[in-house]
């Protein structure tokens, strides 16, 4: 492509079930930048129920920003830039509000299949409303689970069972049954039929289900007791997710109309960046990215060329917060609070947060609690991650910890719009639990799913925009992994700034401590650790030297270990955590 | 400053229109400018009877594979309750056979199970509000105007009700007492401050109210209201949440008025609304729109530490101001009832008529 066909500015937006937000790229001394962001709340409920009225709205704020026209008079995006000031080559649009796929696994067994069947569902935006092993007999198919079915029909079914060798019969006598539930029903209000299972059962399967139902057949989720293949069915999901789930939010055919490429979900459009970000660098980083959405929450790791993700569906921390609050004990939430809280006041503030999502924090106890969730939901994303992709059978679940990682980039509205960088940076910590060196980003201006989107249109725009003004560094966390009692001597450091002069110390076990060290400033520094812990720069105990980035919070030191053990007691563990947090804030905050 | 409209969750006298459908296409009763009640009947649909299976396997003791041989129906017949579906013919004294519970369709008989589908029954749509039918949507519903205040829910649960509305709520934070809930209350509509007793529940339910509107809830009370049929509107939120003082000023002197109640199964969302005698087209308001928020307007505060507030907007500043935790974020000044100047983001409050 060249420069002249190349866009000289571009309107991008990502539409979240929480807000709409947008962002004015365009090309200054020929070099992309970011211009401007707004946001509004994402219309996507009744009364007003289309997402194109919220979107309108940022843009007009945008345009108040940027002191540029941007919608016509018809109220649509402005293409082409016409004059100075006025239009844009381009408009791209990300979404991820559409609520996440219902699913019904049937299987075989409740064993290996099935097993693997949420963990394809895992890696898109896929809710497992119910699982059905047909068992012996079909003794499992209550009444009650069929009817469910006929009246609330899932978006999809996943079919799935056998070995690729294994008995035919049994498939097709559950592909008879869903036949049978959904006798008379409108074609277009059943299922899709995706078939994951026995590869000799395809055809006989898709014969008795095809002239009823869209079926899709995939590779064999367990063509073996010892392979596990799900690329194909994450895939296929992914897509029916865009086809049916995106394409059904209020005002898409308009949001359509009006953009230059397909509207890509917010996720893909993320793993796009992250990626990209992984890349960038040679040798390739390792990066995890991480986004805590209202409704949704994404996890992806990207090494090299390997990408590997969760999506944690329905778990968020506005519509998403009852589905965290479901599925972690009211104590697990409360643990990450500084501040007493009295459990029926917690439920009632979480309760209130759900009926309205869009609204914002006022105080700092409300603040912390929507922290706790993030925290939560992202634990929770974070340990299908582990399940799936890091697990090793010889160390316990509770034992586990994350992989190390280059560069942790973060983003998600309960993030950005937190003033304290603090606040945010205990919350990573606490949820990811980071080992070794790692530098830590946040998408400050809500801005890398449009990103990925602008890729689509202008790859080199996409690069330059993220390069230059797409990153916030919070600073560089040095995280050994050990374990050791509060107090004891974990590490000594040495810092070497660029100016020259050199900061020593010797930090003790259970600390976050912070060094300075602007954002765009690299120092070297030092370390030995004690000879039972590992800071990730050689073998256990062994000490080395690293070359770090500084961020808005400079080098960050946790030596709570890894994983991360609060204390039991409910007073002292919120004195530690006021503590964590107080090391972390005391350079005051900066105003969003 | 784009300024995002508000939906009133309080409006007084206002003109409002509510469309009501039938679940799968049906029969319209009713035409536009006819009058109806609440309880009348406005459309009907034939509604497709349940999925049932019978194990004949386990009830004949059979295998599954035998099953076929002992049926005495074919697939996709109708059978009246009663029917013999399958006999098995055992020495004395072992015969069984299976019977029809239902009057029913036999669908299939899949590995010794027996599916089979209820008879259609009769869905019927009741008009819900008062008022006129302004508009018939053939097959599909229609569409009733009424005026009278509209009191908007921020949750629900149960159906649709209607009775007189009795105000027991003196102040907006009055706890609603199981004592207050007595046999003369069948088929009203109770309005309390707060809910936090579970017994007000039981005893209402038992009495068989028409409905319960109250400002907050306790989230014990909460889980128990989704496993009855009767409507409940929370207004405020939940936990200790008054009663806004407008709302409560409206219901005080709509007292002893017939009204109408939705919870969560409604197609309108859950509200409470007292009709009014029609007014005419000049002096009713404008229908129930959605508006952009202006200096004077009341609005309730949505978040704590103001949760349940009521306060009037008395500017709107044109740029982001920051909140006391430093969020910056559109919003407006209001005056709370103290007289305390506070600056609430806008996606904090909502619009009280």
């Amino acid at each position: 492509m060249s420069d002249s066909e190349l866009p000289a500015s571009v309107l991008a937006a990502d539409i979240g079930s929480t807000l709409t937000h947008v962002a004015l790229f365009a090309r200054v001394e020929g070099v992309y930048r970011f211009v401007a962001r707004a946001e509004a709340p994402t219309t996507l409920r009744e009364p007003e129920c289309d997402v194109t009225l919220g979107l309108r709205r940022a843009i007009k704020r945008l345009e108040e920003i940027a002191g540029r026209r941007l919608l016509n008079d018809q109220e649509e995006p402005l293409t082409p830039e016409a004059e100075p000031n006025a239009g844009v080559d381009a408009f791209v649009a990300t979404s991820n509000a559409a609520p996440a796929l219902q699913c019904v696994i049937v299987g075989l067994t409740d064993d290996l299949s099935v097993e693997s069947a949420k963990n394809a569902c895992a890696a898109a935006n896929v809710w497992v409303a119910q699982t059905i092993s047909l068992g012996k007999r079909m003794r499992q198919w209550d009444d009650r689970s069929l009817e469910q079915m006929r009246r609330t029909p899932p978006d999809i079914i996943l079919l799935v069972g056998g070995m690729d060798t294994g008995p035919v019969a049994p498939l097709q006598g559950a592909a008879r049954v869903l036949t049978t539930i959904f006798e008379g029903l409108a074609r277009e209000k059943r299922p899709v039929i995706v078939f994951a299972g026995n590869q000799e059962a395809r055809r006989p399967v898709a014969q008795l289900m095809s002239p009823d139902f869209e079926v899709r057949v995939v590779d064999n989720v367990r063509p073996n007791v010892h392979l596990e293949s799900l690329g194909e069915l994450q895939r296929e999901l992914a897509e029916i997710y865009e086809r049916i789930k995106l394409a059904s939010l209020p005002g898409y055919r308009r949001l359509r109309r009006w953009c230059q490429v397909p509207i890509l979900s917010s996720m893909e459009a993320l793993s796009i960046v992250w990626r990209f970000m992984a890349r960038r660098h040679e040798p390739p980083q390792s990066i995890l990215g991480v986004d805590v959405g209202g409704a949704t929450t994404y996890v992806g790791a990207a090494r090299g060329e390997l990408y590997q993700w969760v999506v944690g569906a329905n778990l968020g921390t506005s519509f998403g917060c009852a589905r965290v609050s479901e599925l972690s004990p009211l104590g697990h939430v409360l643990r990450w609070l500084p501040v007493a809280m009295p459990a029926d006041e917690a439920v009632h503030r979480l309760e209130n947060i759900h009926l309205r999502p869009h609204s914002i924090p006022q105080t700092m106890e409300d603040l912390l609690l929507v922290q706790a969730i993030a925290r939560q939901a992202l634990l929770l994303t974070m340990r299908r991650m582990r399940h799936q992709f890091w697990s090793r059978p010889e160390i316990k679940p509770e034992e586990e910890t994350n992989l190390p990682f280059d560069l942790i980039a973060a983003r998600g509205g309960a993030l950005v719009h937190t003033p304290q960088d603090g606040v945010i940076a205990l919350t990573l910590l606490d949820a990811l639990q980071p080992v070794g060196l790692a530098w830590l980003v946040l998408d400050w201006a809500s801005i890398w799913p449009q990103l990925g989107a602008l890729a689509l249109v202008a790859p080199l725009a996409a690069g330059q925009v993220l390069e230059r003004d797409g990153l916030r560094p919070l600073g560089t966390v040095l995280a050994p992994r050990g374990d050791a009692r509060e107090g004891e001597r974990a590490l000594r450091i040495k810092i070497v700034y660029p100016d020259g002069h050199t900061v020593e110390d010797d930090i003790p076990a259970g600390v976050v401590q912070r060094f300075p060290l602007p954002p765009d400033a690299v120092a070297q520094i030092e370390v030995w650790p004690r000879r039972d812990w590992d800071i990730g720069l050689g073998r256990q105990g062994q000490g080395g030297k690293a070359e770090v980035r500084g961020g808005d919070l400079g080098i960050i030191v946790d030596t709570r270990g890894r994983p991360l053990a609060l204390p039991q007691d409910a007073e002292y563990r919120r004195r530690k955590l006021q503590q964590w947090l107080g090391d972390l804030l005391d350079h005051g905050h900066r105003p969003v | 400053m784009a300024i995002v409209p508000f939906e009133p969750r309080l409006a007084i006298a206002a003109s409002i229109v509510r469309r009501r459908f039938l679940p799968v296409p049906g029969e319209v009763l009713v035409h536009v400018g006819d009058r109806v009640a609440p309880e009348d009947i406005v459309a009907q649909a034939p509604v497709e009877g349940e999925l049932y299976t019978i194990d004949l396997a386990e009830a004949l003791g059979v295998s599954a594979r035998r099953v076929e041989r002992y049926l005495a129906v074919q697939e996709g017949q109708a059978v009246a309750a009663g029917t013999v579906l399958a006999r098995a013919r055992h020495p004395w004294p072992h015969r069984r056979q299976v019977v029809a519970p239902w009057a029913s369709t036999v669908l299939a008989l899949i590995e010794g199970r027996l599916f089979l589908r209820r008879d259609a029954q009769i869905r019927q749509l009741r008009a819900y509000l008062p008022g006129e039918v302004m508009e018939e949507y053939p097959h599909q519903g229609v569409a009733i105007h009424a005026q009278g205040h509209v009191v908007r829910g921020i949750w629900g649960s149960g159906g649709e009700g209607q009775g007189i509305l009795v105000v027991m709520a003196r102040e907006p934070g009055d706890l609603l007492t199981w004592e207050q809930i007595s046999l003369r209350h069948r088929g009203m509509i109770v309005v309390g401050g707060i809910l936090e007793d579970v017994r007000v529940l039981y005893r209402a339910q038992r009495f068989r109210l028409g409905g319960l509107v109250v400002g907050g809830m306790a989230a014990p009370v909460r889980a128990l209201c989704q496993q009855f049929t009767l409507p409940v509107v929370v207004t405020e939120g939940m936990g200790r949440v008054p009663l806004a003082a407008p709302v409560l000023d409206v219901l005080v002197s709509a007292h002893g008025r017939p009204a109408v109640i939705a919870g969560a199964e409604s197609q309108s969302g859950p509200e409470l609304v007292v009709p009014l005698p029609a007014m005419g087209e000049n002096t009713a308001k404008a229908l129930v729109l959605a508006r952009p928020i202006a200096v004077g307007m009341k609005v309730r505060l949505t978040r704590p530490p103001y949760l349940g507030s009521i306060g009037q907007v008395v500017a709107l500043p044109q740029t982001p101001q920051e909140t006391t935790i430093g969020t910056k974020a559109e919003g407006a000044q209001v005056r709370l009832p103290d007289g305390r100047q506070i600056f609430v983001p806008f996606v904090n409050l909502e619009l009280l008529g």
